[in-house]
């Protein structure tokens, strides 16, 4: 009898323990707010610029999948004409139920299908805006002297970059080590931010964001674009970016980057060279807004959706440096300036042909 | 979790019974509490060497940063890291770049080199782009792709400070078309008032072989066209770029898989007071100045080691056409032997190097840290010769077909070379190589030989000698001329034959037949070439007569060293292999040092190929 209690005893107390651990794991598994497992099994494909998000996201909410890849590299997926969400699910390399990336991407997929008379949307209407960055350039303090002196009015823009790229900094003193004029950005044939900084550029050299893609064909604005592209030393490949080189081996190989603020101001602000860098809204401003996009056929496409409009999703985001309403600013992020409303991103179609243009003269 | 057990269980139980159920309770309760996963075991609670059953992440790195490595490995399987439940274990082994970078596009042939690695660390992802380049040309998959660069070092000029003020350092930005130009200069130092310096020698390390040679390569052709970027196959292709490029080969001492046999010669004439008259300017990573100028040229301390500043300091010149940066990326290999759980072991070893604490760790070792949150302190400073600012260009690292047509193109444009390849046949050379081997030591080293010889170019000059004792009534009887030194395109097949033909005979007359065979170089000498003896032995000076060998190695050390060094001396070096066991490794390195050449150790038979391949990386 008593060597029945005591192992009754010792059963409880093994019991008790699986009981502690399970609530153990459960503690450290288990999003805050949003916990729900409405969204278990779900694959969210996020664009290389929000992987810092998604990553996030995915520490409090477990029961998603999520996969990180260049916004051009799931365009392509989606705009193909046999894509179909059930038969790209088989595969955990191209499952996806939703794709969070800037504007105008669902739109670019939208466009790409129909003129491929491609049928059925792949993707469903995407979620109002969750998150905003603006496109900023990321400059050496002494290039941002010199450079503001070669420029109109004191002023850095796209368009001044573009005129003075890959010609000598200097002959004498100091600038004759800097070599040529290397500015930088995302390859804008794969990333959002590459292609959405390259709009910025133009709608510099057009004074507007308005611009057509049968403006390209003047010859000033193609001699212009082919000297600011051709100026780049390289394009690092992604998910590396010419500010990550900046910050990994100085001035040597960049003297300005195209980025957004989100990566741009907390990697400069807790960087070694914070103090000998600055961060320029160049104008007119260009800012990347962010939507999840739930994609056609799939059940978990519309619950990703209202977890990304949740409160954790929001928190992610303005962690990792983008502006979310109510949510504050991460390290690095300044309140000004305000950002307009008009996000002046081309249109779809313009920035499909920026990306062809680009093409042409660089690869 | 100790509770005891109710009082009245303790009393009714036998105690033995009672610390029975217990102990089991106790056990089945810490390992339910503890993670799902099993833990690994360790020795004495400190994971420092593998348990036996964790998940091996095999690295192979470029050997600079060996102790660095080795040094975080530990550190890392300390933290007994998981993947799927499973322990990782970090097991770092070391390879020069581009050693490591043929292994893998050979298929990496286990039973030569490390285990196959995970992840491979060379000093720059340009290793990177050829391995990928060679195998996608091969029609295979790339297996390097996007590293992950966790510290880095610039290339630099190092030049002794007195030479770099000499052309206007620091006031004066200088570049690699200074220096070429001075290297192809024939009046040489005397046109910047030092004639007693002689003419400028250049030293670079073969590209083959050694990242700081393919950079400098790199930057030599870019400064042969003027550009800084986009260089093409067809820049290659001319005329003058090629004559460019062989112009300045001419003015090289040696060539080498490392840079740090010309440091250690430097830094060793530096204490004999002639280190302006053995090298004038070397294409280093920025660390080994830092290295040098602490008195530790090759950046490792043996035991009881005291590491003393040289006389004569390095400085670093920054190129002003811009430079090319060591960037030490850690490529994750997409190689069939690489599962799913060890890209995750390894992915996480990555995400540790760069952590804070650990970059911190870089700097100790004269690196500069990859992750941007670390400043760039000491030891980059201006009192070591570098300068934390510079540089401020870089050279766009070229399309990988462009960096293999340059370095095939390299293999004709280097320095022709004469060397006399001088063999022991002694008797003991007759030993199996190993027990579980059927060949004997002569065996290895005449296949090793007989494969190095690929490495030579037609126009290179290459003779063959053996020696032992009472080998005919020729030359004292202790050396015979297999092969006169002639063109390797006339006397190769020969080469080969006579190789293959030596037998084992008797004695080793290690000291008479060094001096005779340098000699016979410094008597031929060939300024146009590098001039070289290659001596192969196993064995220890045995030529019948004891009593006076150490008064032969005196005499033999002081003419090697009068010979070859100083402003008389002619530059013909000796590069010893110390083979087998019984070789005299300290006897061949103070012979090899007497002539700034470099000695080998082969003591492993089975290492003898690729000393072999090491020592012709020389030419």
């Amino acid at each position: 009898m008593k060597r029945l209690l005591a192992l009754l005893v010792a059963a409880a107390m093994i019991t008790g323990a699986f009981w502690v651990r399970d609530r153990l794991d459960g503690d450290s598994t288990s999003g805050g707010g949003n916990g729900g497992t409405d969204v278990a099994g779900a694959t969210l494909v996020c664009a290389t610029e929000l992987a810092a998000t998604c990553q996030a996201l995915h520490g409090s909410h477990p029961e998603i999948t999520v996969r990180v890849e260049d916004a051009q590299t799931t365009l392509e997926r989606l705009s193909a004409p046999d894509f179909d969400a059930t038969t790209s699910a088989q595969d955990p390399a191209t499952a996806i139920d939703g794709w969070l990336v800037p504007q105008p991407w669902p739109q670019m997929v939208a466009e790409q299908r129909q003129r491929a008379g491609s049928g059925a949307a792949a993707l469903g209407d995407p979620s109002p805006t969750l998150a905003r960055s603006p496109l900023v350039i990321a400059i050496w303090n002494d290039r941002r002297d010199a450079l503001a002196s070669r420029c109109d009015g004191g002023t850095i823009t796209w368009k001044c970059i573009g005129t003075v790229a890959g010609t000598p900094w200097g002959t004498t003193g100091v600038q004759a080590t800097w070599g040529a004029v290397k500015p930088g950005q995302p390859a804008p044939d794969t990333t959002a931010a590459g292609l959405l900084s390259l709009g910025e550029a133009t709608a510099s050299y057009f004074d507007s964001a308005g611009f057509a893609s049968n403006d390209f064909s003047d010859p000033g604005f193609r001699s212009w674009f082919t000297r600011l592209e051709q100026a780049v030393p390289s394009f690092p490949v992604s998910p590396r970016t010419p500010l990550d080189d900046m910050l990994f081996t100085g001035p040597a190989s960049f003297d300005l980057a195209g980025s957004t603020e989100a990566a741009a101001g907390p990697a400069i602000a807790t960087s070694r060279d914070s103090g000998r860098l600055t961060i320029l809204y160049p104008s007119p401003l260009t800012t990347a807004d962010v939507v999840v996009a739930p994609v056609s056929g799939s059940p978990a496409g519309g619950r990703l959706m209202k977890l990304m409009e949740s409160g954790d999703a929001a928190a992610a985001l303005a962690g990792a440096g983008w502006r979310v309403d109510g949510q504050p600013a991460a390290n690095g992020i300044p309140a000004q300036p305000e950002l307009s409303p008009d996000s002046n991103v081309p249109r779809a179609g313009v920035l499909a042909a920026l990306r062809s243009l680009w093409i042409g003269v660089i690869r | 979790m100790t509770a005891p057990a109710p009082r009245s269980l303790r009393h009714a139980l036998p105690r033995g019974r009672v610390l029975a159920v217990l102990v089991v309770a106790v056990a089945v309760l810490a390992g339910a509490c503890s993670s799902k996963s099993p833990s690994s075991s360790s020795a004495n609670g400190v994971n420092v060497g593998d348990p036996g059953n964790c998940l091996v992440v095999n690295l192979t790195m470029s050997t600079e940063k060996i102790d660095l490595l080795t040094s975080l490995a530990q550190a890392f399987n300390q933290t007994k890291t998981k993947v799927n439940g499973q322990c990782v274990f970090v097991s770092p082994h070391s390879l020069a770049s581009g050693a490591a970078e043929q292994a893998l596009a050979d298929g990496w042939n286990t039973d030569n080199n490390n285990p196959a690695p995970v992840i491979w660390t060379p000093a720059s992802s340009a290793w990177g782009a050829v391995l990928d380049q060679k195998l996608v040309a091969k029609g295979e998959p790339a297996m390097a792709n996007t590293g992950t660069p966790f510290m880095n070092t610039p290339l630099v000029i190092a030049m002794p400070q007195p030479m770099a003020e000499a052309l206007g350092w620091p006031g004066k930005a200088l570049g690699w078309s200074d220096v070429l130009a001075l290297a192809q200069s024939q009046t040489g130092w005397a046109q910047y008032g030092h004639p007693e310096w002689g003419p400028f020698r250049l030293g670079k390390t073969n590209p083959n072989f050694s990242t700081s040679g393919l950079h400098a390569l790199i930057a030599q052709n870019y400064a042969a066209t003027g550009k800084t970027r986009d260089l093409t196959l067809e820049d290659l292709a001319k005329p003058e770029v090629n004559a460019f490029d062989t112009s300045v080969e001419s003015a090289v001492t040696h060539y080498g898989d490392t840079t740090l046999t010309y440091l250690n010669n430097w830094y060793r004439a530096d204490q004999q007071g002639t280190a302006l008259q053995y090298t004038s300017a070397i294409a280093v990573e920025e660390k080994s100045v830092i290295d040098y100028n602490s008195g530790n040229p090759d950046g490792k301390l043996d035991p009881g080691e005291e590491p003393r500043p040289p006389r004569t300091k390095l400085v670093a010149i920054y190129p002003k056409e811009g430079t090319v940066f060591s960037d030490n990326p850690l490529f994750v290999l997409d190689a069939p032997w690489v599962t799913d759980d060890l890209r995750q072991g390894a992915k996480l070893f990555s995400d540790f190097l760069l952590q804070p604490d650990n970059q911190e760790k870089v700097l100790q070792y004269n690196f500069r840290p990859g992750n941007p949150s670390v400043a760039i302190g000491a030891p980059i400073t201006a009192d070591n010769g570098v300068d934390p600012n510079q540089p401020q260009t870089q050279l766009q690292i070229p399309k990988p077909d462009v960096l293999v047509d340059m370095l095939n193109r390299w293999s004709s444009q280097r320095k022709n070379a004469r060397a006399l390849l001088v063999i022991d046949v002694s008797g003991s050379m007759k030993d199996r190589a190993s027990p579980d081997s059927n060949e004997t030591k002569l065996d290895l080293a005449k296949r090793a030989a007989i494969e190095s010889l690929d490495q030579f170019k037609p126009e290179d000059e290459v003779g063959l000698r053996v020696f032992s004792t009472d080998l005919g009534p020729e030359n004292g009887g202790f050396f015979l001329d297999l092969v006169p030194i002639a063109p390797v395109s006339s006397n190769l097949d020969q080469l080969r034959t006579q190789i293959d033909n030596l037998i084992p005979t008797r004695g080793t007359p290690l000291y008479d037949v060094t001096g005779s065979s340098f000699d016979q170089m410094v008597s031929q000498y060939d300024p146009t070439r590098i001039n070289a003896v290659v001596l192969l032995t196993d064995g220890r000076n045995d030529d019948g007569e004891q009593s006076n060998d150490d008064q032969q190695l005196q005499d033999l050390l002081s003419d090697l060293n009068s010979k070859s060094q100083g402003e008389n001396g002619l530059p013909v070096r000796l590069f010893t292999i110390g083979y087998g066991g019984d070789a005299d490794l300290g006897v061949l390195r103070q012979m090899a040092e007497a002539t700034n050449g470099a000695s080998y150790d082969a003591s492993d038979p089975k290492s003898i190929t690729k000393v072999f391949t090491a020592v012709v990386s020389n030419f």
